[in-house]
């Protein structure tokens, strides 16, 4: 089996090191001929056709959306067919520290912090009210008895990142909550009108199952608008999709969105106890966007923090964990991006 | 010196009656110079003044044909073109003694005038591109106005004047050039100075010339009335060359021409003439009468004025007010576009011209693209004529409409110094704030693309500093087309933004990077600032398109050395307060400026500059990075080595932090 070939991104004018790789014509894997159209880059004066040069199995490296240099590889072309790895989900981006994503209030870790952590064997999660987590910080952990494994103190500055939430209940951990109390501590840090709250509560809990098969559908999107969720026009929402229950004001959706039967848009994610006290899984809270004419299929669930694109589709029954790039349909757990729509405000060619 | 001087015949009363109103003029502007110059040595005028006298009815033959909508442009000798125009004898009294009720309030003095459609300004030739701009104003308005501009035969040396006969003629534009050859260019002899004909200069441009002379100024009057029509209605440039003699001093005191030269021109001018041979006329008499009394009272008047008024100087920032920003992640050059787009489309007055802007070239870097299809005539390829096209953007900006020039490369800004500085920066404040020049002007600085030593320079350490003027720059941290709509809505000046070549391609993206927030002050061209999730160890300040460089040190500092660094990437670079550092700097005490030009005398020399002056209760130490003090080489080794880098930065990071 001989070397894959190198398809690397050419350069097509004097003024752009950086292109956008905005659509592949080739699927993972797929064979393609000599000659056959591959991708599309678009720099700032036009989109830019690359087609293959040898025949062969097509590997992507570069994923449609991305940016990338010119003069930097974009794809392999192999002789022989090959395993299609399927790249994960965007990760959190913690302990990254590059500037090419990083989402606002992501986590950082330097060098030498990493390092010790490494090195005691801590468990990071013991840093997760830190915004930058410094070797001076992880120091003083160690100082106040932090050991390997699973963390039981937590160190250095409070951190005035917004996404996480100090637990509801911490100290608590072990004993037995009740729904009300947890009802009445989140109140309060949210700082919550009561009303709003306890709209909230009859809404997901009693009214919503009541009025689903009753309810005409203007007035469920009065309802959703009352419980917080800003919302444009021409809305649909079906009586069985949840739509939030903790933190509806974290959802914004635009015009012409169609959110079908049994879907779940979620804003935040709590763990169990054990998980949350732990560090493991931390509170979450993160706004969820569904931009216009946008479509959530049958059963599909949209986690925090994700941003579906204009006139994307979500497919019945996928998960989606990033946010999904415009004209787009996504499918599968984790959702992925299956197939691009050719965009009405963008020239081809 | 052969046809003889016109003297009308004024006892006959048709004749006067078909003169008066000319005749009425010349001999206003006469007395007014005489009386200038018995007031300038009295003590009593501040500076000099260029008298017209012996070229008088240049001004009157031309306001003969004025319409309403028309524009004039005059030179430092425009008292005669200003009293043609308006007779405004009080208003030029008082302005070139300073006071108040001048027309403009003693601001601009005797060479900047200006007064409803009527400009002055005393730069040789720079009034010409002006004019030019006030004519393709009148082309887009659709009226028959015409634009006029006066020169002297000594202009003819100036380059911009013929970058705007091209442009006047290739645009066809109402443009009428009037050439007043009076022999001398202040001390100079123009045969000394002067090649070639002074026609086929025009010709060459394919501009019609006419001629006439003072000495005959009734052809001149009935010759100026034909090449006024002619401009009016064929909307095309014409020239008209007017043979004259100036009988005093260029400004005051300062003649070299033979006296027998000067008294055989005294002996022949017509309002010598006419004086010695009617003195004792009825007409003459009492219109010498009325012109006396009128001087005698305007400035019996501007003495007993006030001195103008000091403009109000801008009050200091501040403490900033720093919040959280958001704005759509976009390509920077797509940002710019989509800027001038929305422009275009929603206020019919924006134009945005430069070299090669038109599709489907769409400009160097490509931030017209497409504009020109779809705003035929109102996005427009100008020839390569830098201080030309700055020119054409005054005078449009003048007449009301929204410039946007383009500068293909921030190098070549160099040739349009003078419309800059001069023009653009000036006329709001020597007219008194009675114009405004809401003209912007974009151009890319910045190397790191092998381009060489004359397409690479950040040049705006150049180009800061002119009162009267805006400089903003652009970055990666701000929004292009927030910065444009901004400007749009912003207190009318001539603004200059800097683009940057490498930055075009870059996303200008609100999302900040792990361990960072991105905020912005409230100011109308924000600052932002990448502030660390803790207390800093540096601030650094940033200008321009460098902020992507400088963004990379941040991040390598912050794993590698840990430290904080509390980033800020100003918008506006002049005028300039650095009082929003005092809060960081407080924190920090070691701040970093970092530029891409040149650092003698640069932004960040300012900025240091500024920040002493804060009087902070503690020493910053400071460092300052900025391009090798070498034109820049073509290599890309040697350009990366003689212009800043995220290393050249983080370099001075680790140095203030040091022991
Ligand atoms: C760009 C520029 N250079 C030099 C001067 C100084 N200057 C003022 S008037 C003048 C002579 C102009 O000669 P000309 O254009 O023939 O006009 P005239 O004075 O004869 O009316 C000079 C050199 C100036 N004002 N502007």
């Amino acid at each position: 089996m001989a070397e894959p070939a190198s398809v690397l991104v050419p350069r097509e004018n004097v003024n752009d090191d950086i292109v956008t790789l905005v659509r592949w014509h080739a699927a993972p894997g797929e064979r393609v001929r000599a000659g056959q159209l591959l991708f599309e880059i678009e720099t700032a004066k036009t989109v830019y056709t690359i087609e293959a040069e040898v025949e062969g199995y097509v590997e992507i490296v570069c994923p449609a959306g991305e940016e990338i240099a010119v003069g930097e590889l974009a794809a392999r072309i192999h002789d022989t067919p090959f395993a299609v790895v399927v790249p994960p989900p965007a990760a959190p981006a913690v302990g990254a520290s590059s500037a090419a994503s990083g989402g606002n209030g992501a986590q950082v870790i330097t060098k030498k912090a990493r390092a010790l952590i490494d090195e005691k064997g801590l468990d990071v999660a013991l840093f997760k009210h830190l915004a930058i987590v410094r070797e001076s910080d992880v120091q003083q952990a160690l100082e106040h008895g932090a050991k390997a494994g699973v963390g039981s103190t937590q160190a250095g500055h409070p951190s005035n990142a917004s996404n996480t939430v100090p637990s509801a209940t911490s100290g608590a951990a072990g004993g037995r909550i009740g729904a009300l109390k947890d009802v009445f501590v989140s109140s309060r840090e949210r700082g919550t009108n009561p009303f709003t709250l306890a709209l909230n509560y009859l809404f997901r809990n009693y009214l919503l199952g009541l009025l689903v098969r009753i309810a005409p559908r203007g007035v469920i999107l009065v309802l959703h608008r009352m419980r917080g969720v800003k919302m444009g026009s021409g809305v649909f929402i079906d009586p069985t999709a949840i739509v939030e229950t903790a933190y509806p004001e974290n959802i914004t959706i635009g015009n012409d969105v169609r959110i079908a039967a049994g879907s779940v848009i979620m804003t935040h994610l709590k763990a169990p106890h054990h998980l949350r006290e732990t560090g493991l899984i931390p509170n979450l809270v993160k706004e969820v966007v569904l931009e216009d004419s946008c479509f959530i299929g049958i059963n599909a669930v949209v986690m925090p923090g994700v941003r579906v694109g204009k006139a994307s589709v979500v497919i019945s029954g996928s998960v989606v964990f990033s946010d999904v790039p415009p004209y787009t349909m996504v499918q599968g757990n984790p959702a992925r991006v299956i197939k691009r729509f050719p965009r009405p405000d963008r020239a081809q060619g | 010196m052969s046809p003889e001087t016109f003297v009308p015949d004024l006892d006959d009363a048709r004749v006067l009656a078909a003169h008066e109103r000319v005749l009425r003029q010349a001999l206003t502007i006469r007395y007014t110079e005489l009386r200038l110059l018995h007031l300038f040595s009295e003590g009593k005028l501040f500076g000099t003044v260029h008298t017209c006298i012996g070229q008088e009815f240049t001004g009157p033959a031309i306001a003969a044909y004025l319409e309403e909508g028309d524009t004039w442009f005059s030179n430092h000798r425009c008292h005669g073109h200003f009293l043609a125009y308006c007779d405004e004898v009080d208003g030029l009294i008082a302005e070139v003694m300073g006071r108040d009720s001048g027309v403009c309030g003693g601001l601009g003095g005797s060479q900047h005038l200006q007064h409803k459609r009527f400009f002055s300004n005393g730069v040789q030739g720079g009034i010409a591109p002006v004019a030019t701009g006030l004519g393709l104003a009148h082309q887009l308005d659709k009226h028959d106005a015409i634009s006029v501009v006066c020169i002297g035969d000594g202009t003819l040396g100036e380059g911009v004047l013929y970058e705007s006969l091209n442009i006047a003629s290739r645009w066809d534009l109402p443009l009428l050039i009037v050439l007043e050859d009076n022999g001398y260019a202040q001390s100079t002899a123009r045969t000394q100075t002067l090649a070639g004909d002074v026609e086929a200069r025009f010709q060459a441009f394919g501009i019609g010339t006419s001629r006439s002379a003072t000495w005959q100024w009734d052809e001149l009057v009935t010759g100026m009335g034909a090449s006024v029509a002619r401009v009016r209605t064929s909307g095309r440039p014409h020239c008209h060359v007017v043979q004259t003699y100036r009988l005093r001093a260029h400004s005051k005191g300062d003649d070299d021409r033979a006296p027998a030269e000067i008294a055989a021109y005294e002996e022949r001018d017509p309002l010598n003439l006419l004086l010695a041979r009617y003195a004792d006329h009825a007409w003459v008499r009492t219109t010498l009468a009325q012109i006396d009394e009128r001087l005698a009272q305007a400035v019996k008047r501007a003495d007993a004025a006030p001195y103008g008024a000091m403009p109000a100087l801008p009050p200091r920032a501040a403490a900033p007010v720093w919040s959280k920003v958001a704005f759509e992640k976009q390509r920077v050059v797509t940002s710019v576009r989509d800027a001038l787009e929305r422009a275009l489309a929603e206020d019919p007055r924006t134009i945005v011209f430069g070299e090669d802007v038109e599709s489907p070239y769409g400009g160097a870097f490509k931030a017209t693209a497409e504009l020109s299809a779809r705003f035929p005539g109102r996005v427009r390829n100008a020839p390569i004529s830098e201080a030309a096209i700055i020119g054409v953007g005054n005078g449009l900006a003048l007449a009301g409409y929204r410039p946007y020039a383009e500068i293909m490369f921030g190098d070549f800004l160099s040739l349009a110094t003078d419309q800059w500085i001069n023009h653009a920066a000036k006329f709001a404040g020597m007219y008194r704030h009675q114009v405004t020049v809401p003209l912007t002007v974009r151009t890319p600085m910045g190397g790191h693309r092998g381009y060489g030593p004359t397409h690479s320079q950040s040049l705006e350490r150049l180009f800061v500093g002119a009162p009267g003027t805006r400089v903003l720059a652009l970055h990666h941290r701000m929004s292009p087309a927030a910065l444009y709509a901004a400007l749009r809505k912003a207190e009318p000046l001539p603004t200059l933004v800097v683009e940057n070549k490498l930055l075009y391609a870059c996303q200008a993206d609100a999302a900040p990077p792990p361990g960072f927030q991105l905020l912005q002050d409230s100011a109308g061209f924000p600052t932002s600032r990448l502030q660390p999730e803790g207390p800093a160890d540096v601030t650094l300040v940033v200008i321009g398109g460098l902020s992507v460089e400088a963004e990379r040190a941040v991040l390598h500092v912050l794993e590698e050395d840990e430290l904080l660094v509390d980033l800020f990437l100003p918008t506006q670079l002049y005028p300039f307060d650095a009082t929003f550092l005092a809060e960081s700097l407080m924190q920090t005490r070691r701040l970093v400026v970092a530029e891409e030009g040149q650092g003698f005398a640069g932004l960040g020399s300012e900025i240091l500059a500024q920040v002493a002056e804060l009087a902070l209760p503690h020493a910053v130490r400071v460092a300052r990075v900025s391009a090798a003090p070498v034109p820049i080489p073509s290599a890309r080794p040697l350009e990366a080595q003689a212009l800043p880098t995220a290393e050249s930065i983080i370099q001075k990071i680790r140095e203030v932090t040091r022991g």
